[in-house]
């Protein structure tokens, strides 16, 4: 069986501390050879926003993906971060294997 | 392939957040995913964002139930927490293991005979995040 997916959610803003979590998670699923997401938002598009030298590092182990909707509310350009300007459709995980691990 | 069922656990979150949860609910369904969502404070207040996610996911089928659901929300594969939650810290046993990953400064609740507790520091060490990606239930971060 291949590795299953992980889609990390985060939520929370750079006060909570969960990117360094969520990036742990990253590293691991790139050690795996799993594919791995992270979709930021609501704070969590400030995460990123607070670590942008993190966010680089974490580009290398998956896809970063930001929500739009959350990025325009709170003033993040996602684009400069190198993150994905994505939607509500990249929270949603594709099968029932995924791994899902949500920082809310 | 089968689409997942999550349920998504709103606790003591300012109202911003809890529209937001349940906007997130919403974007959950939008691969075919069935969603339940557990308001478990009952001081929960939503705005008209959240009212409005409400009501697109009772139209659609997808429950949104009070305190009284969380304890069998960790009955399903996939779970997603907002906030800190009060509930009991016992649950009962859903015939699968749930990896509970808790916070500084939160507890778990509903954990059931079997589950796995880990009290998290700054940041995941690499044995506990392969804990993550190896376990073979669902994942609750408290």
């Amino acid at each position: 069986m291949p590795p299953r997916r992980v889609l990390v959610i985060l939520a929370t803003g750079p006060e909570a501390g969960d990117l360094a979590r969520a990036a742990a998670l990253l590293g691991a699923a790139h050690r795996r050879g799993a594919p791995a997401t992270l979709f930021a938002m609501h704070h969590g598009v400030r995460a990123l926003a607070a670590e942008p030298a993190l966010v680089r590092d974490l580009l290398d182990h998956g896809d970063v993906i930001g929500c739009a909707t959350s990025a325009d509310l709170h003033g993040v350009d996602l684009a400069a971060l190198g993150v994905q300007i994505g939607s509500q459709h990249d929270h949603a995980p594709r099968a029932e294997h995924d791994v899902l691990v949500a920082f809310a | 392939m089968t689409a997942p069922m999550i349920t998504v656990i709103v606790g003591a979150v300012d109202r911003d957040t809890a529209d937001e949860a349940l906007r997130g609910a919403v974007g959950l369904t939008l691969r075919g995913a069935r969603v339940r969502v557990v308001l478990a404070d009952p001081a929960i207040e939503l705005g008209p964002r959240g009212e409005r996610a409400r009501a697109v996911l009772t139209t659609f089928g997808h429950p949104v139930v009070g305190a009284a659901g969380l304890a069998d929300a960790l009955a399903s594969p996939a779970i997603e927490v907002w906030g800190p939650v009060t509930g009991p810290a016992d649950g009962p046993d859903h015939g699968r293991p749930t990896l509970h990953l808790v916070r500084p400064g939160r507890a778990p609740v509903a954990v059931s005979p079997g589950d796995t507790v880990v009290h998290l520091g700054p940041s995941l060490d690499d044995e506990r995040a392969d804990l993550v990606l190896s376990f073979p239930g669902p994942v609750a971060v408290w």
